[in-house]
This record gives structure tokens, C-alpha cells and sequence, in this order.
């Protein structure tokens, strides 16, 4: 089997802090890798634990992505190919952009992430999937079978399961419910590395990304907080929190 | 599994110092970062001097500098009123810098000369003869570790390289970020661009060991306070408590107006100086350094930690080299020993070792503040009748004359 797994860098987000008065976000933040890449990623490494085979870890972002690939090839993928200079993404040219660097390659499964914390656009499976005139089967909360050029999943629907089979190459986006990925330990992160990466650069993939829409605002939700300050010994606060919450409720 | 010349254990300014010198000296050398990324462990306002990074840091010039302190200000504060003295010069020895982002910087840089910079694992114990650390359960053999775990310890501890501090060898420090445009903080301060502010505060509102402190950055400003921990036991001092009263007294208010608090972080502070240096920094190959070992002085107008602790993680890399260089690895833990008591770090600590008791002396935090600014109030509070210095003096100092001669004479001496 040889499985790429597309994989996405985020700013860690729960370091970002935001601007109180403007409500803007300060985005002067380590970046890290997406969790539901690291979904996606760990039911590679299963499948292949399994089947044996190859695992590609498949990227584009910002030069900064230089280190955060390493954390999936810490996890487990055996090697990355990746384009560090697409800094104004969006999802269609992400899609864009990964699929050629896929197209260089010929893959049985190709698994993502349903989609990322950041943007939550949730658009890159089918994307990719239509790019590549490939099979594609999204929110997935188990793969059930992967054997004879076919593959089974069960597709999560909230309110029912839907279970489907497909022929293989073929595109899948997992939910976070299908595993629990793995923390990577120092000699997995030694370990990763030494193992080879593939930088391209958009001129390389023959790519000039275009927008269709522009970001005109990225604020915080606006927070109304009560300001409240209730004062006295901790017996009287504590029956007044409780009055308040009584009322609301 | 790999094996490597050096394993140094923390990313702070230490460890980093240590990494990169032994990288740029050719050395295998793998450097272990607990947190989740570089940095993010450090905290600092803060005020760095600049002289170890550049003379050993390549590029230092790029490094994300906030601002160049142009700006000392002592600021003696009470209840209600202040008094400050300030110097400004066109020269600069000391910028500030967030540590946090300076020491990715750094990182960056020693990865550049070839180190191995891996973050996010914890170093659970380190082994003598032959030298080697465990971390999840595996280990990874070394001809030395430099252990620059910093505050906390642990595996010095656990080495027994030094104790854990006693209440009153550290302080407690709490600093909060405010958001303000880099304009406003140039007016507020009266600065340029690319110049900064130190202001140190003493008095108001712990009046014990301790104090205020303002750092301008870029555009956002750090503000908080440190305490001794002893003294804070001792006065029911509740750290969360002095933060507010510090951030809102009209003269620290002043500068903050309309800053959004962007970070709250805390963090401890070796205070102990050469009192708090251990009689061995070195077991076998394993070398202890920067706050880890208690590199920091204190002399009241100015603290040092950062420049100290790179620089003996520098002393500790060339150590190394030299040991093998020598063809005996094994003497790196002694050469180092030797060269940091040798060292200008040793000798900053020992120079100021009666500063010690000078600072012990609370009366400086809280008698001879107040004095201060009520000598300051008899003078400018003018109403009607003016009063003549003599008699102003005269009256403040009542009774405690003697006293506060002796101990102006030691702080003379002292610091």
C-alpha cells in the first residue's frame, strides 16, 4: 500500500491571543500540525502497520512548514513532499497545489482530515478527490477494510451510519472519532530527522494561485460580559452566584 | 540509537548558549526542549545586555530585538506619589527583548550551525559514566550533558548537584503584556522607535524585597512585580493581589491606559546570587548552568540572568571541545568547573556579594522610600508658605538618623 496522507500546518491556536479592544487576533504564534491531520495521519500508520507499505506526508504552506512536517514524520510518515513558499491559501488553491504534488506520485489511498481547526472550510477532500477524477468518501469515523484494491468505511451522519465500499486509489477524509493519534516519542523524533523531504516551490508545480475572495475582517466574536463583581465572605458570594445562575438558567 | 557528543537539557537561554557554540565548534550536539516549542517555557520582561550576543551570536543584529534601552528610570513609589530618577544616554548596552521569541531565534540559529533542537519531550533522568539521558523510556548515550533545566531543578536535584531553593532564595515574578501602537508608546515614553525604557519600581505596593518593573517593547509594554517568596509568606503577600495594586497606581496607570492585556505569565527568579551557586557544577561529564546553577545578580539597579546564563552555556560548550580537543573527553566536567569560577560571571557574583545584605535590609523598600518621596512632597508642596530643605530633612529623618547613615554607607559599598 502506499498511502499519502495530505496534512495541514495551523497556527497553534490556543496560543493566539486576541486584541481586546479591536477584537483582532495576534497571530505571532508557533504553528503546529492540525489534529485532524494527525487523525488522518495515524490511520495511515495503522493501515500500513497492518499491510505494510509506504506512507507520504503531503503539505503546502508557509516556510515554516519546514519543521512543523517534521512533527508528522515524527509520528510515523516515511517521507514528505511538501511546498513551503504558498502563503495566501485558499481552499481551492490548496487543492490545487496538492494535487500536483500527488499527481507526481501514484497512490493507492489518499486520507485528509475532514477538516482543519483554523478555517473549518471543510472543502479539501472533495476538492482534491474531483481534481484527480478520484473516488472519494468523507466523514469517516472507521475504516473497516482495506484489501483487494477495495476499501470500507463508515461514514458518520449524526443521526445514522452510512457504511461504504470503494475501489481503490481513492480519496477519504476521517472525523476525529476514528482514533486517538499517537504522541511520538525522542527516538521517533530523532529518527524523523533523517528521513527525506521533497520541497517544491509553486514555480516547480507550475502553479499561480488566484483568489476568488478576499478576507475583509478576521475578528473575535464580540464577548458582552456582565461585569458583574459580587463582593462578601465566601458563604454570602457563593448564594448570590447561585441566585444569579438560578435566574439565567 | 544515536549517539551524540553533547545532549544539552533545556532551551532556554543556557541551553541554547551551549547548543549553538557546540554546533558552530562542529560538535554533534542535541538539545532537548521540554515545552511544546522553544521558548515557551521562558519568561521574561524583560531587559537583556547585550555583550555575550555579540560577541558570540553571528547575525546577532537580526535577532528580534524589541527595543535598545535608551532609558533608565528608579522609581520610588508610594500609596499615592512617586519619585524617579532617570538616565538617557545615546548609547545602548541592553535591549528588550521578549524571551519567549528571542530564544526561537536563537534556536533557529543554533540549528543553523547544526544542532538537533527537539522540543516537547522531558528529559526524565540523566546517567554518569558513561554520560547519558533517558527520555521516554530510552537513552541516549554522550560524552557529556549540559543540564540547563533552568529554575526548576529537577535533575540537578536528583543528581545531587544542588537543593531545591529555600523560600528565601527565590522571588516570584508576574508579568502582563499590554497592547498598546507602537506611536502611542513612543510618545508615552518619550522614546524613539527603536528605543526602550527599564523601569524599575521600588516601594509601593509590596514594600518588602522586591519590586515594580516597566519594559517598553515594540508595541506592547510589560508590567508586573517581584517578590521574594519569604517575604510574600511573611507579609501574606497574595501575588495576584500587588500585580493589581501595581498596574493600578496612578503613576504605573499612566502607561498602560488603554492597553489591552494581551499575556499574564509567572515565573521564579533565582535571588540568592553567590549564595545560591553550589560548591560542584559539574558531576563526571554532567555540567550544570544558568539558572540551574543560580547565575543571576541582583544589585537593586540592574538584574542579570540572561547574558549569564548564554555565556556559561558558551563556558560549558567550550569545555567540552577543549576535552576533546585534548583527547580526554572526560575531563570536560572539570574544565568547565574551573573555568566558570575563573569566569566574569563568577566574578560579578563574588563582587557583589555584600549587595546581599544591603537588599536583605527592608528598610530601603519601605522607611527610606517613603522618606524619600516625603522629603520630595516637603518640598514641592507648596501652599502659602514654602519650606526650607533643612527643615524638611531635618523632619523626615527624625530620630533614625544614625541608622540610615550606616545604612546608606553599606548600600554605598554594597552595590
Amino acid at each position: 500500500m502506499k498511502i499519502a496522507v495530505c496534512v495541514k500546518e495551523i497556527y497553534n491556536l490556543e496560543q493566539v491571543k486576541i486584541v481586546r479592544e479591536t477584537r483582532e487576533p495576534i497571530l505571532d504564534v508557533p504553528k503546529k500540525l492540525d489534529d485532524l491531520s494527525r487523525n488522518a495521519l495515524e490511520e495511515a500508520i495503522k493501515i500500513r502497520e497492518k499491510l505494510g507499505g509506504e506512507i507520504v506526508a503531503i503539505s503546502a504552506g508557509s516556510p515554516e512548514l519546514r519543521k512543523t512536517i517534521k512533527e508528522a514524520l515524527a509520528m510515523g510518515a516515511d517521507r514528505a513532499a511538501i511546498v513551503t513558499d504558498f502563503t495566501e491559501s485558499s481552499p481551492e488553491s490548496a487543492a490545487l497545489v496538492l494535487s500536483r504534488i500527488l499527481e507526481k506520485d501514484s497512490y493507492d489511498l489518499i486520507l485528509l482530515g475532514d477538516a482543519s481547526s483554523d478555517d473549518y472550510s471543510g472543502q479539501m477532500a472533495s476538492r482534491v478527490a474531483e481534481t484527480l477524477n478520484l473516488p472519494q468518501i468523507t466523514f469517516v469515523s472507521e475504516i473497516r477494510e482495506v484489501s483487494d484494491g477495495k476499501i470500507t468505511c463508515v461514514r458518520d451522519m449524526d443521526d445514522y451510519i452510512e457504511v461504504v465500499e470503494s475501489d481503490l486509489p481513492c480519496v477519504v477524509s476521517v472525523t476525529n472519532e476514528i482514533n486517538e493519534p499517537r504522541i511520538p516519542a525522542l527516538k521517533d523524533i530523532l529518527k524523523a530527522s533523517k528521513k527525506p523531504v521533497e520541497n517544491f516551490s509553486l514555480q516547480d508545480l507550475g502553479i499561480e494561485i488566484s483568489r476568488s475572495y478576499e478576507i475583509v475582517e478576521n475578528l473575535a466574536p464580540a464577548v458582552d460580559r456582565k461585569q458583574e463583581v459580587i463582593e462578601g465572605e465566601a458563604a454570602e458570594v457563593a448564594g448570590k452566584i447561585a441566585e444569579i445562575i438560578g435566574r439565567e438558567v | 540509537m544515536d549517539r551524540f557528543d553533547a545532549v544539552v537539557v533545556g532551551g532556554g537561554a543556557a541551553g541554547l548558549g551551549a547548543a549553538y557554540r557546540m554546533a558552530e565548534n562542529g560538535l554533534n550536539v542535541l538539545l532537548i526542549e521540554r515545552g511544546e516549542n522553544i521558548g515557551e517555557k521562558s519568561v521574561y520582561g524583560g531587559r537583556i545586555y547585550s555583550w555575550v550576543f555579540e560577541e558570540y551570536v553571528k547575525g546577532f543584529r537580526d535577532a528580534p530585538i524589541e527595543r535598545w534601552v535608551r532609558k533608565e528610570r528608579m522609581t520610588l513609589l508610594d500609596e499615592k506619589e512617586s519619585v524617579s530618577i532617570e538616565y538617557s544616554s545615546d548609547e545602548s548596552c541592553s535591549f528588550v527583548a521578549n524571551l519567549t521569541k528571542f530564544n526561537r531565534w536563537l534556536a533557529e540559529r543554533a540549528e543553523d550551525a547544526g544542532a538537533l533542537v527537539i522540543s516537547g519531550i522531558k528529559v526524565e533522568d540523566v546517567k554518569l559514566n558513561p554520560a547519558k539521558i533517558v527520555a521516554d523510556g530510552d537513552e541516549i548515550e554522550c560524552d557529556a550533558v549540559v543540564i540547563a533545566e533552568g529554575v526548576n531543578p529537577m535533575l540537578a536535584m536528583r543528581l545531587g548537584l544542588r537543593e531545591d531553593w529555600k523560600p528565601e532564595e527565590v522571588a516570584v515574578g508576574v508579568k502582563e503584556v499590554f497592547k498598546l501602537s507602537e506611536d502611542e508608546i513612543n510618545s508615552r515614553f518619550d522614546v524613539e522607535s527603536d528605543e526602550g525604557v527599564a523601569n524599575l519600581f521600588v516601594g509601593y505596593p509590596i514594600f518588602t524585597h522586591g519590586g515594580g518593573f516597566i519594559y517598553t517593547n515594540k508595541d506592547t509594554v510589560s508590567a508586573g512585580v517581584v517578590v521574594r517568596v519569604d517575604s510574600a509568606m511573611n507579609n501574606m503577600i497574595e501575588v495576584y493581589d500587588v500585580v493589581e495594586k501595581f498596574r493600578t497606581h496612578r503613576d504605573v496607570a499612566a502607561f498602560l491606559k488603554g492597553g489591552s492585556m494581551i499575556e499574564y505569565s509567572a515565573h521564579l527568579v533565582p535571588e540568592a546570587g553567590i549564595k545560591g551557586i553550589p560548591n560542584t557544577l559539574h558531576k563526571g561529564n554532567v555540567m550544570i548552568a544558568g539558572d540551574t546553577a543560580g547565575f543571576v545578580l541582583n544589585r537593586g539597579f540592574t538584574i542579570r540572568g540572561v547574558d549569564f546564563a548564554f555565556y556559561s552555556g558558551i563556558l560549558a560548550a567550550d569545555s567540552i571541545k577543549e576535552a576533546m580537543d585534548k583527547g580526554d573527553v572526560s575531563s570536560a566536567g572539570q574544565i568547565y568547573e574551573d573555568k566558570v569560577r575563573k569566569s566574569l560571571i563568577l566574578r560579578e557574583l563574588e563582587r557583589f556579594r555584600k549587595a546581599l545584605d544591603v537588599l536583605e535590609n527592608t528598610r530601603f523598600f519601605d522607611e527610606y522610600t517613603r522618606m524619600m518621596v516625603g522629603i520630595m512632597n516637603g518640598i514641592f508642596d507648596v501652599r502659602k508658605e514654602s519650606n526650607r530643605l533643612y527643615d524638611v530633612v531635618m523632619d523626615k529623618t527624625k530620630g533614625r538618623k544614625l541608622r540610615m547613615v550606616l545604612d546608606l554607607l553599606s548600600a554605598f559599598r554594597g552595590l
